[in-house]
C-alpha cells in the first residue's frame, strides 16, 4: 500500500465511490477502525462528491452549453424515424431527411390537399422553446409571396413517445421542383437566364426581410425551381425575426460542442465570426455565393477540403478570387456584382436583396450598375453601349449630359440636408464625390483596369487629393520608363546585350527606320545599318537571340543576319521562290526562318545556304503567327480553325499535329517553353495554356488579369512567362500555377511584350505608340521592410519611425527591437532587451529626435536604449502587467500605461518615476502634439485628459466602452477613440462628435499622418484602413496579410505608411517608387 | 507571491510553458475574453470553454505549427487558467473595485454557486503539490473544456483513470473551497 496519504485517500475515494450508499457506510466504518484520520477525511470528501450542481462541472461544460447540447443531440441522431402520426394529416411517403428533420408527402384532411409535412426531431419543449416556436409560426404565416413556399400550419405536438418531448410539424406547399443549381445545369440556362432566376430569388428573400424574417440558411437545396421555371424558397426553419430580443446568436453558438449551424459554403463572414446581430445581409452574401455558383459552376472557396475550423477562418476573411478568374468572360460588371454581394464587410455589400436584384436587372438591361461607384467615364461607356447608333456626333453631348446628371443626383441628395450652409454643402458634396472616386479607382485597380483608374484619379479635384491619391496614382503605372513615340511601328523592339537600350522600328511611312531608345536618359537616336537605309527589325523571332539581329531590305530583296558570334552583319542568301517576301519568324538557333508572302504558301528557308525546307502548304495561321522552338527544330502555329499545329523541321516532314480539344477562343499568342515539348498559348478570352506537343494534352491553364488580347513572352531561363493584356503585365510561373506579380500601365491599348537580357527587364509595345520598360523586381510591388516569417516570438508588436526616416524600429514579441533602413530595406541592427521571452513585449517609443528608444515590457521592465550605438542606457522595474502595455514620449518624460497598473511618468534619462497618474488604468494612451497633454484610460470606461505640466485634469470623456487606442487630432480640439468602432470627442465639451464602424474586429493601433489630414488604423483581421481625420470618412483599405496587424506608423514626411503584423512582417505603402 | 501558473510537475510545465505556442494562445484567449467582458451589451455569461474553442477557430486556420486540436487544448487550458487568474488579480488590484470582487465563470444565475477563480487557483496549487496529475486533470477539464476522452489522450492514460482522478479532484477542491469545512 502506498505510503503517501494523499494517494491512499484517492484510492479509498475511488473504492468507496463505486459502492452503494449502504456499502459505503460500512466501508467507512471499517476504515475508521484502522485509520480514523483517513476515514474522516474520506467522509468529508464523499460529502463533496458527485454534486449535480458542482460549479466545477458547470465551469467546464457550462449551463448554457449543456442546455444547447441537449437540444441539439436528438437532431443529430434523428435519422430514420418512423412516419409520425399527425392529427389531421395522412402521411404518404418520405420525401427526404437531413439534419433539420424529415419531410413527408402527406394528405391534409381539411381542406383536402397534398402537402409537404416537415417533421423536426423531438425537442424538450421548455416554455422558452414553446414561446419561440409560436413566434416563429406567427412570423412564417406573414410570408406570402409566389417565390416563397407557403406554410399552412405550424404545430407543436406532445410526442407520442411520452416524457416531456414534443415534435414540431410544418405543413407547407408541396413543390415539384429541383434545386436551382441542378435546374440551371439540366436546362442549360444561359447566363442571362441564370441572372433572371437569381433576381427572382432576391425578390422572394426581400419579401421575407421586409417582414422581419432572415432566412439564414439559403442554399440551392432550399431554393427549388418548379416545372414552370419559377424559383421557390423554402425552409425558413431556422429563420428568426431580426427585431426580437434573442435574434442574435451569441458568438458561442458556432462552437457549441463542435456542431455548426447552417451550411458552411453559404455562411457569411459575420456569421462565421459569430457576430451577434446577424441581419438580412447574411442572406445577401448567400445569394452572392449562389450567383457565383450559377455563373462559374464553382463555389467561391474550396471549403470541402478544409477542416471546419479552416473553413471558418477562410470564410471570415472571404478573400475569394474574382469570378473572372474562373471565367474570363465574366470580367467587368458581373465580377463587380458578385464581388459586391460577397464583400466580407457587410457595410460594403449590397444593403439588401432588392439592391442586388436591381443591379442584376440593370446589367440585363445594359444600364449602369450601382455597385460600381459611378464615374463619368464609366457611365458614358454604358450609355455608348446602349445607344451605339447615336454614337458619333452626339457622343460629346451625351457625355456632357451624363456628367450633369451625376452632379445633379449628388447635389439633390446633399440638398436634402437642409440645415447645412450652402458652402458647407458643396464642400461636403465634393468630399463625398472625391471619396467615392478614390474607392472607385481602388476597385478599378483591383479589377486591373489601370486606364479607368487613372481617368477617375485624374478627374478628382486637386485641392482634395491626399496621400491615398498619390498612392493610387503610383499604382496606376508600375513601369519604370515610358517612351511616347508617334513614329513607333507596332513590332517588338530588341534589347541590346546589356539591357541598357533597345532598338525599335518606325512606321512604314517613316521608312521603317531603326532607332535606339535609352530608357535611363530618355534619349532616342537613329541607327544606321551597314550604312544603308531603309533597314528593319524583324517581328517575332528575336527575343531569344539578343545578339542575332536580322534586317530585311525589301527594296533590294535581300536579308541580312548578324550571326551568333557577334561579327559583322552579313548578307544571307535569299530562298528559292518569289521575292520580296515578308520575314515572319527566325529561329534563335540554327539558320531557319519563315518567309510569308501574300498569295503564296509560307516557306521555311535555311538562310545559310538559301535552300527551301519542305513545308506544308495551304496553312492559314492566325495573327498569333509562328513560333520556333528554342533549339530551332520545331515550328508551331495556330490555324484559323482553332487547331494548334506543331511541326518537326528536322527531317523536313510534319511529324506532330495536335488539335487541342478545348479551343473556344482564338489563339492570340504562342511560344515554345524551354523544352520543345511544351507550347504555351494565350487566347483572346484571357487564358494562358500549356500544351504537351508530344501527347497533345493540356498541361495547365491559368486566366490572366487585364482587359484585352494577351501576348506572351518567356524568360530565357524558362521559369517565367510574361503576359501583356492591354495595360496589364503579369508574370506567371512556367507551370501555370499562379500569377506571381502584376503591373499596371494607364494605357489600355493592345500590347506586346519581350524579356530583356538576364530576364531582369521587360519592354512592352503598346498600341498606338508607346514603349514601356518594366523591371521584373518592381512588378511584385513594394517589398516589405521586414518580410513575414519567424515564429510567434518574432511577431511585430509595435513600430516607431525615427525623424528623417533614419530607421524604422520594430518591436518583436520576445522583446527585441530590430532597426531597419527604409531607404535600402536593410536591417541596421538589433536591440536585445532583457525581457522575459514568454511574457511578451509591450510597446516601443522614440524620443522625437530619434536618439533614444524606450521599450516597455510586460514583465514590468522599462529599458532605455541608444539606437545609434545599440547600447542599453538604463533599466527599471515597474509592476508586472500581462495585458497590453504602451509607452509614449511626452514633454516631461516617458508615459507608461498598462491594463493592470496606473500609468506612470518616468524621467527621460534616469527612468525614475516622477508621478503616478491618479485614477488611470488601461493601456490606451495618447500625448498631444506639443507633448503637454495626455489622454489616459481610467478603469473600465473613462478617458481623462491631463495637463502634464500642472498635473490637472482638463476634461473627462465617457465613451460607452473602454478604449483600446487613443490619439489627439491635429487641431488639438478632438480626441480620437478606437475600440471596435472609431469615435471623435470634443476636448472642450467632452461630447462625442462622431462615431463610425471600425474594422471587422477590434482596432489595435491608430496613427495620425504628420500633416494631420489622415489617420491609419490597424485591425486584427489583417487590414489597415486610412481615414479622413476631419470627418472620420473611410478613405482606403489596404490588405496586410491574414494575421492581425498590431501597429501602424507614418514616415516623417507622411509619404509612407508602415504596418507591423503578427506574421512578423513590416509592410509599407507609399507613393514614391521603392528604392 | 509564488507565480500561480508555475505549479505542477516541472516536466509537464516544460512541455506547456516552453511551448512556442503558449504566448500566442495566451494572447488570443486574453483578447477574446476581454472583448467578451467589455462588451456588456452581449449580455453573455463568460464560458472559459467557449473562449478556448473560439481561439482555436481563429488560430487553427493559419498556424501550421499546431500538432492538432488536442495539442492546442492542452496548451490552451494552461493559458486560459492564466488569463482568468490574471484578470481576477487585476480586478482585485483595481482600486475602484475595493474589496475582492468575485470573477465568475458561469454567470450569475440565481441559485447557482459561482467559484472564485483566485481561491480555486490557490486550491489547485495546493492540490498540485500533492498530486500534479490530479491538478492537471482539473486544469484541462475546467479551464480547457476538454472531455474525459481528450484528457486521456493528452495525458496518455485510460479514460477510467481520468474519470477517477477528476471525481476525486472535484471533491477535494470542493472541500478545500467549502468555507464550512
Amino acid at each position: 500500500m502506498s505510503t503517501d496519504p494523499h494517494q491512499r485517500l484517492a484510492r479509498a475515494f475511488s473504492e468507496a465511490r463505486a459502492l452503494s450508499p449502504e456499502e459505503r457506510e460500512r466501508y467507512l466504518e471499517r476504515l475508521a477502525e484502522d485509520e480514523p484520520g483517513l476515514a474522516s477525511e474520506l467522509a468529508s470528501l464523499l460529502r463533496h462528491a458527485d454534486d449535480p450542481e458542482d460549479p466545477l462541472e458547470q465551469g467546464a461544460e457550462g449551463s448554457w452549453l449543456v442546455a444547447e447540447a441537449a437540444e441539439a443531440s436528438p437532431a443529430r441522431t434523428g435519422r430514420g424515424f418512423a412516419p409520425p402520426a399527425v392529427p389531421g394529416y395522412r402521411v404518404l411517403r418520405l420525401l427526404g431527411e437531413g439534419g433539420m428533420g424529415a419531410v413527408f408527402e402527406a394528405e391534409q384532411e381539411r381542406p383536402r390537399r397534398r402537402v409537404a409535412l416537415k417533421v423536426l426531431p423531438p425537442l424538450h419543449a421548455t416554455p422558452t422553446l414553446v414561446r419561440r416556436f409560436e413566434r416563429e409560426a406567427e412570423l412564417l404565416g406573414r410570408l406570402q409571396h409566389p417565390g416563397i413556399v407557403r406554410i399552412h400550419e405550424a404545430r407543436l405536438e406532445r410526442s407520442s413517445a411520452g416524457g416531456d418531448l414534443s415534435t414540431a410539424f410544418f405543413a407547407m406547399d408541396l413543390v415539384d421542383g429541383r434545386p436551382i443549381t441542378e435546374h440551371a445545369a439540366a436546362s442549360g440556362l444561359s447566363i442571362e437566364d441564370r441572372l433572371r432566376l437569381v433576381s427572382a430569388v432576391c425578390d422572394a428573400v426581400q419579401h421575407a426581410h421586409d417582414r422581419g424574417v432572415v432566412h439564414r440558411d439559403l442554399k440551392p437545396a432550399n431554393i427549388l425551381v418548379d416545372g414552370e421555371g419559377r424559383p421557390r424558397v423554402l425552409d425558413f426553419g431556422i429563420a428568426r425575426a431580426v427585431d426580437e430580443e434573442d435574434a442574435g446568436e451569441p458568438l458561442t453558438a458556432l462552437t457549441r460542442t463542435g456542431q455548426l449551424v447552417g451550411t458552411l459554403d453559404y455562411m457569411s463572414p459575420e456569421v462565421a465570426r459569430g457576430e451577434a446581430d446577424v441581419d438580412g445581409r447574411a442572406d445577401v452574401y448567400a445569394l452572392g455565393v449562389l450567383l457565383h455558383e450559377l455563373l462559374t459552376g464553382k463555389l467561391p472557396g474550396e471549403l470541402s477540403a478544409c477542416t471546419p475550423a479552416e473553413a471558418l477562418m477562410r470564410i471570415r476573411s472571404a478573400e475569394w478570387e474574382p469570378v473572372w478568374r474562373h471565367d474570363a468572360s465574366l470580367r467587368g460588371d458581373l465580377t463587380v456584382i458578385v464581388g459586391t454581394a460577397l464583400h466580407p464587410d457587410r457595410d460594403r455589400r449590397y444593403a439588401s436583396a432588392a439592391a442586388l436584384a436591381t443591379d442584376l436587372r440593370r446589367y440585363l438591361d445594359g444600364e449602369a450598375i450601382v455597385a460600381r461607384p459611378p464615374t463619368v467615364g464609366y457611365l458614358a461607356s454604358r450609355f455608348v453601349q446602349r445607344y451605339r447608333v447615336l454614337v458619333g456626333a452626339t457622343a460629346l453631348t451625351l457625355l456632357a449630359l451624363t456628367a450633369g446628371l451625376v452632379v445633379a443626383v449628388r447635389a439633390s441628395r446633399i440638398a436634402a440636408d437642409a440645415a447645412a450652409a450652402a458652402e458647407e454643402r458643396s464642400l461636403q458634396a465634393r468630399r463625398s464625390s472625391y471619396l467615392s472616386g478614390i474607392r472607385a479607382a481602388a476597385t478599378h485597380l483591383r479589377d486591373h483596369d489601370a486606364a479607368l483608374a487613372a481617368s477617375v484619379l485624374d478627374s478628382l479635384p486637386e485641392e482634395l487629393r491626399g496621400w491615398e491619391h498619390r498612392l493610387l496614382v503610383s499604382q496606376v503605372d508600375d513601369s519604370s520608363a515610358v517612351l511616347d513615340e508617334p513614329d513607333l511601328f507596332m513590332k517588338l523592339p530588341v534589347f541590346d546585350e546589356l539591357g541598357e537600350s533597345a532598338w525599335f522600328r518606325t512606321r512604314p511611312e517613316r521608312g521603317h527606320d531603326l532607332r535606339r531608345w535609352h530608357p535611363r536618359t530618355g534619349a532616342v537616336e537613329p541607327v544606321a545599318v551597314l550604312g544603308r537605309r531603309p533597314a528593319a527589325v524583324p517581328e517575332r523571332a528575336l527575343p531569344l537571340a539578343m545578339t542575332r539581329l536580322l534586317f530585311e531590305a525589301p527594296g533590294e530583296q535581300r536579308v541580312f543576319v548578324s550571326p551568333d558570334d557577334g561579327s559583322r552583319t552579313r548578307l544571307v542568301k535569299p530562298c528559292e521562290g518569289p521575292f520580296p517576301a515578308r520575314l515572319a519568324a527566325l529561329a534563335s538557333r540554327g539558320s531557319l526562318m519563315v518567309l510569308e508572302d501574300p498569295g503564296s504558301p509560307w516557306r521555311v528557308c535555311d538562310w545559310s545556304d538559301g535552300s527551301l525546307v519542305e513545308g506544308v502548304s495551304g496553312v492559314d495561321p492566325t495573327d498569333a503567327g509562328w513560333a520556333f522552338s528554342r533549339d530551332g527544330r520545331r515550328l508551331a502555329w495556330a490555324d484559323q480553325s482553332g487547331a494548334l499545329v506543331v511541326q518537326d523541321l528536322a527531317g523536313g516532314r510534319p511529324v506532330a499535329l495536335q488539335r487541342p480539344a478545348s479551343a473556344a477562343d482564338p489563339v492570340s499568342s504562342l511560344l515554345f517553353g524551354e523544352d520543345p515539348s511544351t507550347v504555351y498559348t494565350a487566347d483572346r478570352g484571357g487564358t494562358v495554356a500549356a500544351w504537351d506537343t508530344d501527347t497533345g494534352e493540356l498541361r495547365g491553364r491559368l486566366p490572366v488579369p487585364g482587359r484585352g488580347v494577351p501576348h506572351l513572352a518567356a524568360s530565357s531561363d524558362g521559369e517565367l512567362l510574361a503576359a501583356a493584356v492591354g495595360g496589364t503585365l503579369s508574370l506567371l510561373d512556367a507551370e501555370l500555377e499562379s500569377v506571381r506579380a502584376v503591373g499596371h500601365a494607364p494605357e489600355p491599348g493592345r500590347s506586346f511584350v519581350v524579356f530583356g537580357p538576364r530576364d531582369e527587364q521587360l519592354i512592352t509595345v503598346q498600341y498606338p505608340h508607346q514603349l514601356r520598360l518594366w523591371r521584373v523586381a518592381d512588378l511584385a510591388g513594394v517589398p516589405p521592410l521586414r518580410p513575414p516569417g519567424g515564429g510567434a516570438y518574432e511577431a511585430v508588436m509595435d513600430l516607431a519611425v525615427a525623424p528623417g526616416d533614419r530607421f524604422v524600429a520594430a518591436l518583436e514579441y520576445a522583446g527585441a527591437v530590430t532597426l531597419h533602413d527604409p531607404a535600402t530595406s536593410r536591417e541596421l541592427g538589433r536591440l536585445e532587451s532583457g525581457g522575459r521571452r514568454d511574457r511578451g513585449a509591450g510597446a516601443l517609443a522614440l524620443r522625437p529626435d530619434g536618439e533614444r528608444a524606450a521599450i516597455a515590457l510586460r514583465d514590468g521592465a522599462v529599458e532605455l536604449w541608444d539606437p545609434a550605438t545599440r547600447r542599453r542606457l538604463e533599466r527599471v522595474e515597474l509592476g508586472e502587467s500581462l495585458g497590453a502595455r504602451r509607452i509614449v514620449h511626452a514633454a516631461p518624460g516617458w508615459l507608461v500605461s498598462s491594463d493592470e497598473e496606473p500609468a506612470q511618468l518616468l524621467e527621460l534619462d534616469t527612468l525614475e518615476t516622477l508621478w503616478t497618474v491618479p485614477g488611470s488604468l488601461g493601456a490606451a494612451i495618447a500625448v498631444s502634439a506639443d507633448g503637454l497633454r495626455a489622454a489616459l484610460a481610467s478603469g473600465e470606461s473613462e478617458v481623462t485628459v491631463w495637463d502634464l505640466g500642472r498635473r490637472e485634469v482638463v476634461v473627462t470623456l465617457r465613451p460607452p466602452r473602454p478604449p483600446v487606442v487613443l490619439a489627439f487630432a491635429e487641431d488639438g480640439e478632438r480626441l480620437l477613440v478606437g475600440d471596435q468602432e472609431l469615435s471623435a470627442w470634443s476636448l472642450s465639451t467632452g461630447e462625442e462628435l462622431a462615431r463610425v464602424a471600425g474594422h471587422g474586429g477590434s482596432i489595435t493601433d491608430l496613427a495620425l499622418s504628420p500633416d494631420g489630414t489622415r489617420f491609419a488604423t490597424a485591425g486584427e483581421l489583417g487590414a489597415v484602413r486610412v481615414w479622413a481625420a476631419s470627418d472620420l470618412a473611410l478613405v482606403l483599405e489596404l490588405r496586410a496579410g491574414r494575421r492581425p496587424v498590431t501597429s501602424v506608423a507614418w514616415s516623417s514626411d507622411g509619404e509612407w505608411l508602415f504596418a507591423g503584423s503578427r506574421d512578423g512582417s513590416v509592410r509599407r505603402w507609399g507613393a514614391r517608387p521603392a528604392p | 507571491m509564488p507565480p500561480e501558473h508555475e505549479n505542477g510537475r516541472p516536466e509537464a510545465d516544460e512541455s506547456v510553458r516552453g511551448n512556442e505556442l503558449f504566448p500566442v494562445v495566451y494572447d488570443e484567449l486574453r483578447r477574446i475574453a476581454q472583448a467578451y467582458l467589455r462588451d456588456e451589451r452581449r449580455g453573455l455569461s463568460l464560458q472559459a470553454t467557449d473562449i478556448v474553442h473560439e481561439a482555436w477557430l481563429r488560430l487553427s486556420g493559419d498556424e501550421r505549427a499546431w500538432g492538432g486540436r488536442i495539442q492546442y487544448l492542452s496548451v490552451a487550458a494552461r493559458a486560459m487558467r492564466r488569463v482568468l487568474v490574471d484578470r481576477a488579480r487585476k480586478r482585485r488590484a483595481d482600486k475602484r473595485g475595493g474589496e475582492l470582487r468575485r470573477v465568475t465563470l458561469a454567470g450569475d444565475e440565481p441559485g447557482r454557486e459561482a467559484l472564485d477563480v483566485l481561491e480555486l487557483n490557490l486550491a489547485l496549487d495546493k492540490l498540485a503539490e500533492k498530486s500534479p496529475e490530479q491538478a492537471r486533470v482539473v486544469e484541462l477539464r475546467y479551464f480547457g473544456g476538454l472531455t474525459i476522452a481528450e484528457i486521456a489522450e493528452v495525458l496518455g492514460m485510460g479514460k477510467r483513470t481520468v474519470d477517477e482522478l477528476w471525481a476525486f479532484s472535484k471533491a477535494w477542491l470542493r472541500r478545500e473551497l467549502d468555507p464550512s469545512s
